[in-house]
């Protein structure tokens, strides 16, 4: 049984050169041929060597569809570069800013109130507790997500995985 | 609006220099198919070849004034788009490394990764070799595109990848066999 499997997978590994070399229309050895004739796991292998190309997609794959969402994909690109966004962008930005910062700063301060009175002293406790609060809850949030596996710090262990995937032994 | 000779895409790469759609247009008839083909062969599903296909547009746009005259657009384009769509496989196994567990799972592989194009009218024989092309990583689908797809000898697919000629072979070689192998168990 062994010796049949070993037979076979050298008759795969010439009908796989030679396909390589010269695609469907390989000739074969008598030998090979004689082998061919009897054995069908190796009949069938040579077939699926000619049918493997048929798994690329023979349908149209580009259309007036994705030409139209990709000119306007570039176009939009080309505006936003543009300075013409810019205003809006710092609006945006100082709106995000007092939202997450200014105010509960604001509003922690009236709290810090309660036991200085200089304003300045309580701004910027409040200040320094909005920061110390948000770098902690940063890194609990990084934390637990890496340990789920979400994320990942270190480059080199997506491209080991990547190299790894290269290297699996096929079988 | 159809390309002729070189000169014309010359002509059509200067207007593109000028922000001209119709140019981007033409020329993206032109590639349009070769490229999505390329990208679906690199991606494995229609969607992430699409998005790649956009986003090497917008590339091209960005990066056409440094493209210089000597040298051909079409392997110009299709490098810009290999990048993109190897950055986009590497954002994912970063960001969704579930992904990056399906690359060494053929299981997995066959049922999230497989199906490229589904029309839903393929043939059953042509769906599960399909699917087993699915269950191979990126790069080996990439080069069994190039040279049997595409018709590429083993140097130009060398030189395009950047990867050594033996690995290209390597690859050319191991891909086919478990696919082959893994077809003549199926059609058992």
């Amino acid at each position: 049984m062994n010796d049949q499997k070993t037979a076979c997978r050298k008759h795969q590994q010439h009908l796989l050169e030679g396909f390589l070399a010269e695609g469907e229309d390989a000739k074969l050895s008598s030998e090979l041929s004689d082998h061919l004739r009897t054995c069908d796991v190796c009949r069938r292998y040579r077939e699926a060597l000619a049918s493997v190309t048929s798994g690329f997609p023979e349908d149209t794959l580009y259309s007036p569809f994705i030409r139209e969402k990709t000119l306007r994909r570039m176009t939009g690109r080309a505006k936003a570069e543009g300075s013409e966004s810019l205003p809006l962008i710092i609006l945006a930005a100082l709106l995000s800013l007092s939202i997450s910062f200014v105010i509960p700063g604001w509003l922690l301060s009236k709290v810090y109130g309660y036991w200085t009175s200089s304003s300045l002293l309580a701004y910027g406790a409040a200040c320094g507790t909005l920061l110390i609060m948000g770098g902690l809850g940063t890194v609990i949030t990084t934390i637990s997500l890496a340990e789920r596996g979400y994320i990942c710090f270190n480059d080199s262990q997506v491209f080991t995985a990547a190299a790894r995937a290269e290297e699996i032994q096929i079988q | 609006m159809a390309i002729g000779p070189a000169t014309d895409e010359m002509q059509l790469i200067l207007e593109l220099k000028q922000g001209k759609n119709p140019a981007a247009g033409a020329l993206m008839d032109h590639y349009g198919e070769s490229l999505m083909r390329y990208l679906v062969s690199i991606l494995g599903t229609r969607e992430a070849a699409e998005d790649a296909f956009q986003e090497s547009w917008v590339k091209v746009m960005e990066k056409i004034g440094s493209f210089r005259g000597d040298m051909n657009f079409g392997p110009w384009l299709f490098r810009i788009a290999r990048n993109t769509a190897y950055d986009s496989l590497r954002m994912r196994r970063r960001w969704w490394p579930l992904d990056r567990r399906s690359q060494n799972d053929p299981e997995r592989c066959v049922q999230d990764v497989a199906d490229p194009v589904d029309f839903g009218s393929q043939v059953v024989a042509r769906q599960s070799v399909r699917e087993l092309l699915g269950t191979l990583p990126p790069e080996f689908r990439e080069v069994l595109f190039l040279r049997f797809i595409q018709d590429r000898s083993y140097q130009e697919i060398s030189d395009f990848c950047h990867v050594p000629l033996g690995t290209i072979k390597s690859r050319l070689k191991r891909g086919l066999d478990h696919l082959a192998r893994n077809l003549a168990e199926e059609r058992r």
